[in-house]
């Protein structure tokens, strides 16, 4: 494989991986954590990009991202005994629909309505595969069971 | 464990509504509240705990051999405290293991409430700004975009931490920061001469995404907490709302 061909996925998990960073320092991440964090915030996008260019729609693509983001979140998240989080919420976020929000807001504020509800809609489409993509690894991973003491009796 | 070691019901009920408020407070997912609260409440000795956690509010209930207690509390939401988190997860994962006394858990708790961000502002600011540049460049914009994104990123966030103490409402912070970091990248933008503009203040803006919330509302609607998840959603939305209303006021106003 020729370097050329890499280096775009290299670039955007290096870029991903220093916003990541900057939301692990906002939210106060365990140092210990800060490493991991960035690389699973890297790997998403990285990851997204690779699908995308692959032929995915860029909401299936943020799926696909999301969903590596919660698998990598769960399997850190034992390795660390750190919240899972942690790694979820930091590594999700750089997948975040950031310019399409914008345009829709812009479209819509300027009376420009048509093309206002395409840009919400991919907006609306993205964030909700991202929601997807942790849902199904959380639901897949854990029933919480947090009654089994429950007062029940009078 | 010696009577002596033993605290009263309410002293017991006392340090799992403390738990619990602090985990609410720096945004844990509402199944991890409930299910930190009773299993720390059978380490330290009730017989039943039952929990209703809200983003707003913790109602619970503890039954131990002296009888029964509710205990209600306000939560207010300030700040994400991550660490603050994991440190709690350690604490109900050791306690449950019984590797703790009652007097251990509640001075392991105190310790944890007196533990402060393990950041300074400073390198919070520097962080932020450098990540917000590398969303100028990931969302295509060149070096120019990247060092007007930095500006307005870092004002915004000065303004954050300036505006903390303040204790204004979340949409007000939020707002005024957006306004900042739009008006200040995109003059910046104009000095440099730089033609995406746009994409410095999304880049700049982006710092604000509501990330907590709206990943904490998913998991909520994911687990069966209906009621937190749809109140999460909602206000990871209002605060979105005010992204867009502190861009526009600077938008509108021209340049």
């Amino acid at each position: 494989m020729k370097m050329s061909v890499v280096l775009p996925y290299i670039k955007e998990f290096l870029l991903a991986a220093v916003a990541t960073l900057g939301f692990c320092l906002l939210f106060n991440v365990p140092r210990h954590t800060l490493i991991a964090c960035c690389i699973t915030g890297g790997i998403g996008r990285a990851v997204r990009l690779l699908a995308a260019d692959a032929g995915a729609s860029l909401a299936g693509a943020s799926y696909i991202g999301a969903l590596l983001v919660a698998i990598m979140g769960y399997l850190l998240a034992r390795a660390c005994r750190t919240p899972r989080m942690v790694f979820t919420v930091t590594g999700v976020i750089p997948m975040v629909p950031g310019v399409p929000a914008f345009s829709t807001m812009l479209h819509i504020s300027n009376g420009n309505y048509s093309q206002g509800v395409v840009d919400a809609i991919q907006t609306l489409l993205i964030g909700g595969a991202l929601a997807m993509g942790l849902t199904t690894v959380r639901v897949m991973t854990r029933i919480p069971g947090r009654s089994a003491d429950s007062i029940s009796k009078p | 464990m010696t009577d002596s070691d033993s605290l009263s019901l309410d002293a017991k009920l006392n340090v799992l509504i403390r738990v619990g408020v602090m985990m609410l407070e720096n945004g844990a997912a509402t199944y991890r509240v409930e299910e930190t609260i009773s299993r720390l409440g059978r380490a330290i000795g009730l017989t039943a705990v039952e929990s209703f956690a809200t983003p707003t509010g913790l109602i619970l209930e503890g039954l131990s051999a002296e009888g029964r207690l509710t205990r209600v509390r306000r939560v207010t939401n300030m700040g994400v405290n991550m660490d603050r988190l994991a440190l709690i997860g350690n604490l109900s994962r050791d306690a449950a293991a019984g590797l703790l006394t009652q007097q251990q858990i509640v001075a392991r708790l105190e310790e944890i409430e007196q533990h402060e961000g393990v950041y300074s502002n400073w390198l919070i600011v520097l962080g932020v700004s450098l990540a917000c540049g590398a969303f100028a460049l990931l969302f295509g914009g060149g070096w120019l975009e990247f060092a007007a994104t930095i500006v307005g990123a870092a004002l915004a966030m000065l303004i954050r931490i300036a505006l903390r103490p303040a204790r204004l409402m979340p949409l007000m912070t939020t707002a005024t920061a957006a306004f900042a970091a739009t008006a200040a990248s995109s003059i910046a933008c104009r000095s440099l001469v730089c033609n995406q503009p746009d994409i410095a203040a999304v880049a700049a803006v982006l710092q604000l995404v509501p990330g907590v919330p709206l990943v904490t509302s998913v998991i909520d609607l994911a687990t069966g907490d209906i009621i937190s998840g749809i109140s999460r959603g909602a206000y990871a939305i209002l605060i979105a709302f005010g992204i867009g209303l502190g861009m526009l006021l600077f938008l509108v106003w021209g340049l």
